[in-house]
């Protein structure tokens, strides 16, 4: 009896659902495949990116990288790769009657990669180097992954990008790729697609042969504050304050947020599969910054709930589900502060 | 069957109302949990002068911040923005709360006067406009455009750049303002567009009850496109940065498509992408395999009486810059000689994609049926869209680049470290063959 139920549950089907309730325009269709459990929070520094990255760039045992590229071009849409936090997301957009090409090539994608040393050193490797030699040209970029990695240390403080300090090889990636395409971590959305058409497409597909993986690593994610860290670098110098926050509290996190909006700073609460992070930044000179920053310590400890009505807007403008009534004080006693650039003037925590 | 297709097709097709004072109504209904709702008028940078450049950037500006604080206050975020030839002020709220936006649009409207008028205000917008226009200079790529037009339509208002000169907008007073906006903010140039969860009708309504100034749309001067070139070399920048374009097609030109589809067979390129190796296209195969140049896009843009078709490209490889530049124009020449049915066939497939899913936001799809609503009253359907890419030929792309690109004068826009560029017949010369 009990082998039944595994059974039953090893053979089980990816998880599909798609919905007509989208902006994109009727002759279109677009798929998102998001591999949960694979970003950076689960992966050893920047090895989820570098996977992210090989990803339609890569060879597979049924098409080359450069097949695969110049078939989508024809169609007009192109597999794309990215790498979040929580996920590896992988998607496509194009012509309605294309989506079972696209379907099948992600899978493809999944199941086939062939994994080669040569395409590791000379195409991934690079390419994901230059996604964070990009990415590190912006201050804020920078002062956000300290903000991460000081409050949470391990998991979701992990840097998102590869930095080039950790050394991997085409066989980490390997090795990755079958700890984390597994069946259970895959959830298929197609827009503008029948469910029934999709998940037919997806039946059909190499989806089928993923296996079953071990469920999701259960390591709580701890957080840390009144921690504060400060880079050196040339550039524009950005200070930022954040609180890191478990999912049930973002309501009234978004209550701060809109009144900070409002009163022109730039702050946001960014939400993952097992917490989230509040910030409100500034940029500038160091004069600039250090006169803001005691603004915006100022305006959080003193927030009044004005703008009630325009967090509504904002939430419903980020599509996210957050109840914002009845939502208790947020709680700003206490905040990490990270700067970054020239930061010799501008004041410690303590200080502000 | 007949409820089924009603369905499919309510979203997204637009519904035009014109007033008997001229005002137009454009709204689309798609599915969203908010909705953006926008005035916009026909006057953006083209309606300005050399003694006001950044006007119109400056009032939308003003007039949205004016009303920011109180608006905020009752969930409507307000915005504004500021083309070449709209500009407009929106407000978005979560679905539901059209009441408050409506009421924040009637204010930002029938107070405008009074906002303006005060001199404090305006001068402290005055100078945040400034930094506005003054932070383009900091981006090359930006830089570029903006004087690629200039030089284009030089000595007509086309040529002064969006947001203004810096050195002007921070003189600008609330006189200015006051006389612009009177000009510009009349019924026949003027629409109430929105997008998101909207009743026609109740637009409709509230449209009618609006104090709006009768009057004639303002007259513009027609473009005149002049083979020219401005370089700015700056040798402490780290790459040449550079555009070049002749001139294109109008936005109801019956050409529109065939440029469209043309400026994709090229299309985009980004060195930094493991892609850029796979790309189809011949340039991209020349520039990668000689690293010719970091990134480049091709561009079709189009105004109510012009266009521009033409390249923008990024490459620190300085020396060889004359290779890409001079690859790139020969590879233009082939579009009025051998052109292949593949390439023509792969451009078209990639711009259905492209036009219909670049508008993914509600308030980029308003701001298009903006347009659309000042410049035409109508908007394309996307299977209106789709139908007339798809009778773009090879012979349309041929006989469109025989006389649009063959041997026609070329507008050039420089700025970085530009020695190797070569001077303007030098460039002007690669636009034609002597063996064809």
């Amino acid at each position: 009896m009990l082998k039944n139920i595994t059974r039953s549950y090893a053979t089980a089907p990816v998880k599909v659902t798609s919905t007509s309730s989208t902006l994109l325009s009727a002759p279109l269709a677009s798929v998102r495949i998001v591999v949960a459990n694979a970003g950076s929070k689960a992966s050893p520094a920047g090895l989820a990116h570098l996977l992210s990255r090989s990803n339609a760039v890569a060879d597979t045992d049924s098409k080359s990288a450069l097949r695969l590229h110049r078939e989508s071009e024809l169609l007009g849409g192109q597999v794309q790769s990215k790498v979040t936090r929580d996920s590896i997301i992988l998607s496509a957009t194009f012509l309605k009657e294309h989506a079972p090409f696209f379907v099948s090539s992600i899978a493809d994608l999944l199941t086939k990669t062939v994994y080669k040393p040569y395409e590791y050193a000379e195409i991934i490797k690079p390419a994901a180097l230059a996604d964070y030699i990009i990415a590190n040209g912006s201050s804020s970029f920078v002062a956000l992954e300290e903000l991460h990695s000081i409050s949470f240390r391990r998991g979701l403080g992990n840097p998102l990008l590869y930095d080039g300090v950790s050394h991997f090889s085409h066989e980490s990636l390997k090795a990755y790729a079958a700890q984390v395409y597994t069946r259970d971590n895959i959830l298929v959305t197609g827009s503008n697609l029948n469910e029934a058409d999709l998940s037919s497409f997806v039946a059909d597909s190499s989806f089928s042969d993923l296996s079953v993986g071990n469920g999701p690593p259960s390591i709580p994610q701890k957080q840390f504050l009144g921690v504060e860290s400060r880079i050196r670098r040339v550039g524009a110098t950005t200070a930022v304050l954040g609180v890191p926050l478990d999912i049930s509290n973002l309501a009234s996190y978004q209550l701060v947020v809109s009144n900070l909006v409002a009163r022109g700073f730039d702050s946001k609460v960014l939400s993952y599969d097992n917490g989230a992070l509040f910030y409100a930044s500034v940029s500038g000179s160091t004069k600039e910054v250090t006169a803001r920053l005691r603004d915006l310590k100022k305006a959080l400890s003193d927030i009044t709930m004005t703008y009630a009505h325009l967090a509504a807007t904002q939430v419903a403008r980020q599509s996210l589900s957050v109840k914002i009534e009845g939502s208790s004080a947020a709680n700003l006693s206490k905040t990490n502060l990270v700067v970054v650039g020239d930061v010799d003037g501008v004041p410690y925590l303590d200080e502000l | 069957m007949l409820s089924k297709r009603f369905l499919s097709t309510a979203a997204g097709k637009a519904r035009f109302t014109q007033l008997t004072n001229g005002l137009v109504i454009a709204s689309k209904k798609v599915p969203s949990t908010y909705t953006t709702i926008g005035v916009y008028t026909g006057a953006g940078s083209r309606a300005e002068n050399p003694y006001n450049s950044g006007v119109s950037s400056l009032l939308v500006q003003s007039l949205a911040n004016a009303s920011k604080d109180a608006a905020a206050k009752e969930g409507v975020i307000v915005d504004s923005e500021n083309y070449r030839e709209v500009s407009s002020i929106s407000t978005t709220i979560a679905k539901g709360n059209e009441a408050a936006a409506f009421k924040t649009l009637e204010s930002i409207l029938t107070n405008s006067l009074k906002s303006l008028e005060d001199a404090s205000f305006i001068r402290e917008q005055a100078n945040i406009a400034g930094e506005k226009s003054d932070a383009v200079e900091l981006n090359p790529e930006q830089t570029v455009i903006e004087h690629l037009y200039s030089t284009a339509y030089q000595g007509t208002s086309l040529a002064l750049p969006v947001y203004g000169k810096g050195e002007v907008v921070s003189t600008l007073e609330p006189a200015d303002l006051i006389s612009f906006f009177k000009k510009s903010f009349v019924a026949s140039n003027t629409a109430l567009v929105a997008t998101g969860d909207v009743d026609h009708e109740k637009l409709v309504e509230f449209a009618s009850k609006l104090n709006i100034t009768e009057g004639l749309k303002p007259h513009v001067q027609p473009a005149q496109f002049l083979g020219s070139e401005v370089r700015f070399r700056d040798d402490n920048l780290p790459s040449a940065y550079v555009a070049i374009a002749a001139e294109g097609e109008s936005l109801l030109s019956r050409d529109y498509f065939v440029a469209k589809v043309a400026a994709q067979v090229n299309g985009s390129y980004l060195n930094s992408d493991p892609t850029s190796a796979l790309q189809g296209s011949k340039l991209s195969t020349i520039v990668k395999e000689n690293h010719l140049a970091d990134s480049y896009y091709h561009f079709s843009t189009s105004l109510t009486d012009s266009g521009l078709w033409g390249f923008y490209t990024q490459s620190s490889n300085i020396i060889n810059l004359d290779d890409l530049i001079h690859f790139t124009l020969k590879d233009w020449n082939r579009f009025s000689t051998t052109i292949s049915e593949v390439e023509v066939e792969r451009a078209k497939a990639q711009l259905k994609v492209l036009l219909l899913s670049k508008d993914d936001t509600v308030e980029k799809l308003n701001a298009s049926l903006g347009i659309n609503a000042i410049v035409s009253g109508y908007e394309q359907s996307s299977e209106e869209i789709i139908s007339r890419i798809d009778k773009v030929s090879v012979a349309d792309v041929t006989r469109w680049a025989g006389s649009k690109l063959w041997d026609q004068d070329i507008a050039i826009s420089a700025t970085g470290q530009i020695e190797a560029l070569f001077d303007y017949n030098r460039l002007r010369n690669d636009m034609s063959q002597m063996r064809w």
